[in-house]
C-alpha cells in the first residue's frame, strides 16, 4: 500500500467492516418493544426461558471449572505421550459445528448411544432430551473456552512459585489455593466468562440432543427461535437481553486483562 | 543436631555423588564452578529431586533414604530454602510472603523486626531493591522455624555495588542462627566470607574442603587452582623429575608416583632468546593474552606446557610482550611445589 490512495482504500474496507459488525446490532436495538419490555419477560414462556438457560449455562461453567482447570493444568505443566491429541481434543469444539457435536453427543449418550445404551438398560438412567442433556450439550461446547485459556496462565506463571511454596511446608491444595489461583486469577477470569458466555449462547449442539422442551431443555436461544415464529417481539427482547449480557462478559474480561 | 548428606543421583547423563555434614549452627558453603550440581545438590536436601542412592538426615529423621525409596515430601521436611532469585509471591506483601508458611503467622512479626524489613511490609515484592527482596526471602524461609537453611546462589541475583554491604549482612544474619545451614555458590569469595567451611564441588565430586586456606594451599582440580591464582599440572615422577603430558618438570625434591605441580605466576620468568643460567626448565610458547593483576601484568603463555606468568609492567614493555609472538618460558626448580595426587 503507496501513498494517500491506498490508505483510502484500507481505510475504507474498515469502516465498511465495522459497519457490518454494528448494523445487525443497531436493527435489533432499533426493534425491541420497549412498551411490552414488562409484560414480555414477566410472561411465563419468557421466565422459564431465562431459568433455563441461567441453570443449564451456570451448570455447564461448574462441570468446566471441576473437569477443565485439572485438564489445562495437566496440559501447562506435564509433558505425556499424546498431549497434542489431548490439546486438539480440547480445542475441537470450539470449531467443529455445534450440529455436529449435538450428533455426536446423541451417538454417545443417547438411549442407543456408546455409553447412554448401557446407562438406560444398568442404572435406568436417561440423558437425552433431558436438562442435563442440555448441560452435557452447552459444557461440550463451552468447556474449550476455559481449558485453553486457563492453560495460557498457568503456562506463563514460574512453576518454581509452586516449588517454593512447598519449601514453605505448604501442601498442595494450599499451595493451588493461595498460590496458584491468585496469579492465575486474570485468566481464570476471562475463560470462565467466556466459556459460561458461550454456554449461554448454545443451540446447535442443544437442540439436536436436549431438543426443545419449554422448561426443561428450552434455552434462551431456543426459546428466540421459536418466537420468532409466534410473536417477533418477544424474540427481539430476548436477544437484545442476549446482546447485553454479551456486552457484560466483553466488559468484565477486557477488565479483567487491563488489571493485569 | 546436625544435617548429614551422602547422596547419588543421576540426572541427564550427569551424576552427583556427594557426602558432607552441616552442624547446628554451623554454615557451609558448597563452591564450584558452574554446572557442578551444586544446585542439584541443594534441590536434593530439599526433596525438590529424587535420589538414587544414599540418605538425607536431619537431626535424626530421615528425610530420603534411597536404599528404602523413602522420600519425605518437600513441604514436611521443614528445610528452609532461599531461591537464587528469592521466588518471592509476586501477587502478596512482603508481610503475607513472610506469614505464608506453615506456622509462619505468630513467628512472622519477629523476623520483620529482626530482618529489619518493618517499613517494607506493605510493598510488593515487584517493588523491592535485590538486597531487600534476600532479606524477605530469608525472613519467609526462617518464619517456618525450619531445622536446617538452604541457599542457591545468595548473592548472584545482586549488582555489583550492592554485593558488598549484602553479604555483611547475610553473613550477619547466618552467624546467628542456631540450626545446619548449606549454601551453594559459583563465587568464591562469597563462599568464604559467608561460611564456616568449604566444600568444592567438581562435576558432581567433592574434590576439597576446609577453609578458604586450606582450600587454596594444595589446589587439587583446575577450578581450585584457579581460585588460588596458580599453575596447576598433574604428573608422574621419578627422582626429581615430573613427567607430563606436555613434557617434563625439573623439580628440588625427590618424589614419585602420580603428583600435582604447582608453579605461582610470579616465579615464571619470560624470555625473548633462549634463557641461559640456572633455571632447569625452559620451553617455547606463544603470547596469547596479558591481563592486569594488581600492579603487575598477567601473561598467559600456550605451549607444550601452557602457563600464566605474572611480570612487572617493565618487562612487558621490555619484551613487547604486546605484539606477542614467541617467548621463552623459565622456572627454577626449586620454585615448583609438588604433593601427590
Amino acid at each position: 500500500m503507496n501513498g494517500p490512495g491506498g490508505s483510502r482504500v484500507v481505510g475504507g474496507l474498515g469502516a465498511l467492516a465495522v459497519g457490518f459488525l454494528a448494523l445487525p446490532l443497531l436493527a435489533l436495538l432499533l426493534r425491541v418493544p420497549w412498551s411490552r419490555v414488562g409484560e414480555i419477560l414477566g410472561s411465563g414462556a419468557a421466565r422459564e426461558a431465562l431459568w433455563v438457560s441461567a441453570q443449564v449455562s451456570v451448570a455447564a461453567l461448574v462441570l468446566s471449572l471441576i473437569f477443565g482447570v485439572p485438564l489445562a493444568w495437566l496440559l501447562a505443566r506435564f509433558r505425556f505421550p499424546g498431549r497434542r491429541v489431548v490439546r486438539s481434543l480440547a480445542t475441537l469444539p470450539m470449531v467443529l459445528p455445534p450440529v455436529v457435536g449435538g450428533v455426536a453427543l446423541l451417538l454417545a449418550f443417547g438411549r442407543r448411544g456408546l455409553v447412554g445404551g448401557p446407562l438406560e438398560s444398568f442404572a435406568g438412567v436417561t440423558i437425552p432430551f433431558t436438562g442435563w442433556a442440555a448441560i452435557l450439550a452447552a459444557t461440550f461446547v463451552s468447556m474449550p473456552f476455559l481449558v485453553t485459556t486457563v492453560e495460557a496462565g498457568f503456562a506463563g506463571m514460574d512453576a518454581r512459585l509452586e516449588e517454593a511454596a512447598s519449601t514453605l511446608g505448604a501442601g498442595r491444595w494450599r499451595t493451588f489455593i493461595r498460590v496458584v489461583v491468585p496469579m492465575v486469577a486474570p485468566s481464570l477470569g476471562a475463560g470462565m466468562a467466556m466459556s459460561w458466555a458461550r454456554a449461554l449462547g448454545e443451540f446447535g449442539a442443544t437442540i439436536t440432543f436436549a431438543g426443545n422442551i419449554p422448561g426443561a431443555t428450552q434455552t434462551m436461544p431456543l426459546a428466540v427461535y421459536l418466537q420468532l415464529e409466534q410473536d417477533p417481539e418477544v424474540a427481539y427482547l430476548l436477544s437484545s437481553v442476549l446482546l447485553a449480557v454479551s456486552l457484560l462478559v466483553l466488559g468484565l474480561t477486557f477488565v479483567g486483562r487491563s488489571g493485569r | 543436631m546436625s544435617l548429614v548428606v551422602d547422596i547419588r543421583l543421576e540426572r541427564h547423563g550427569f551424576d552427583l555423588d556427594v557426602a558432607l555434614e552441616a552442624s547446628a549452627g554451623e554454615v557451609v558453603a558448597v563452591a564450584g564452578p558452574n554446572g557442578a550440581g551444586k544446585t542439584t545438590l541443594l534441590r536434593a536436601v530439599a526433596g525438590l529431586e529424587r535420589i538414587s542412592s544414599g540418605l538425607v538426615n536431619l537431626d535424626g529423621r530421615t528425610l530420603s533414604d534411597g536404599s528404602s525409596g523413602a522420600h519425605l515430601p518437600t513441604e514436611k521436611r521443614r528445610v528452609g530454602m532461599v531461591f537464587q532469585d528469592y521466588l518471592l509471591f509476586p501477587h502478596m506483601t512482603v508481610e503475607a510472603n513472610i506469614a505464608f508458611g506453615a506456622g509462619a503467622k505468630h513467628r512472622a512479626a519477629e523476623w520483620v523486626e529482626r530482618l529489619d524489613l518493618v517499613e517494607l511490609v506493605n510493598r510488593r515484592p515487584g517493588e523491592l531493591s535485590g538486597g531487600q527482596a534476600q532479606r524477605v526471602a530469608l525472613a519467609r524461609a526462617l518464619a517456618t522455624g525450619p531445622d536446617a537453611l538452604l541457599l542457591d546462589e545468595p548473592l548472584a541475583a545482586l549488582d555489583v555495588e550492592s554485593r558488598h554491604g549484602v553479604r555483611a549482612t547475610l553473613a550477619g544474619y547466618l552467624a546467628d542462627l542456631d540450626i545446619p545451614i548449606m549454601l551453594v555458590t559459583h563465587d568464591p569469595i562469597d563462599a568464604a566470607l559467608l561460611s564456616d567451611r568449604m566444600v568444592i564441588l567438581e562435576e558432581g565430586r567433592v574434590t576439597h574442603e576446609g577453609d578458604l586456606a586450606e582450600v587454596t594451599r594444595r589446589p587439587r582440580t583446575p577450578w581450585a587452582a584457579r581460585l588460588a591464582g596458580v599453575n596447576l599440572y598433574r604428573g608422574t615422577a621419578r627422582g626429581r623429575v615430573v613427567g607430563l603430558d606436555g613434557g617434563t618438570l625439573h623439580v628440588a625434591d625427590e618424589v614419585s608416583g602420580p603428583v600435582f605441580a604447582v608453579i605461582a605466576p610470579h616465579a615464571v620468568s619470560l624470555h625473548r632468546q633462549p634463557p641461559g643460567g640456572s633455571p632447569r626448565n625452559s620451553w617455547r610458547g606463544e603470547v596469547r593474552s596479558v591481563e592486569p593483576a594488581g600492579s603487575r601484568l598477567r601473561v598467559a603463555v600456550e605451549g607444550d606446557l601452557s602457563i600464566v606468568a605474572e611480570v612487572t609492567s617493565d618487562a612487558v614493555t621490555a619484551l613487547g610482550l604486546g605484539r606477542g609472538g614467541p617467548v621463552w618460558v623459565a622456572v627454577k626448580a626449586s620454585e615448583i611445589e609438588t604433593y601427590p595426587a
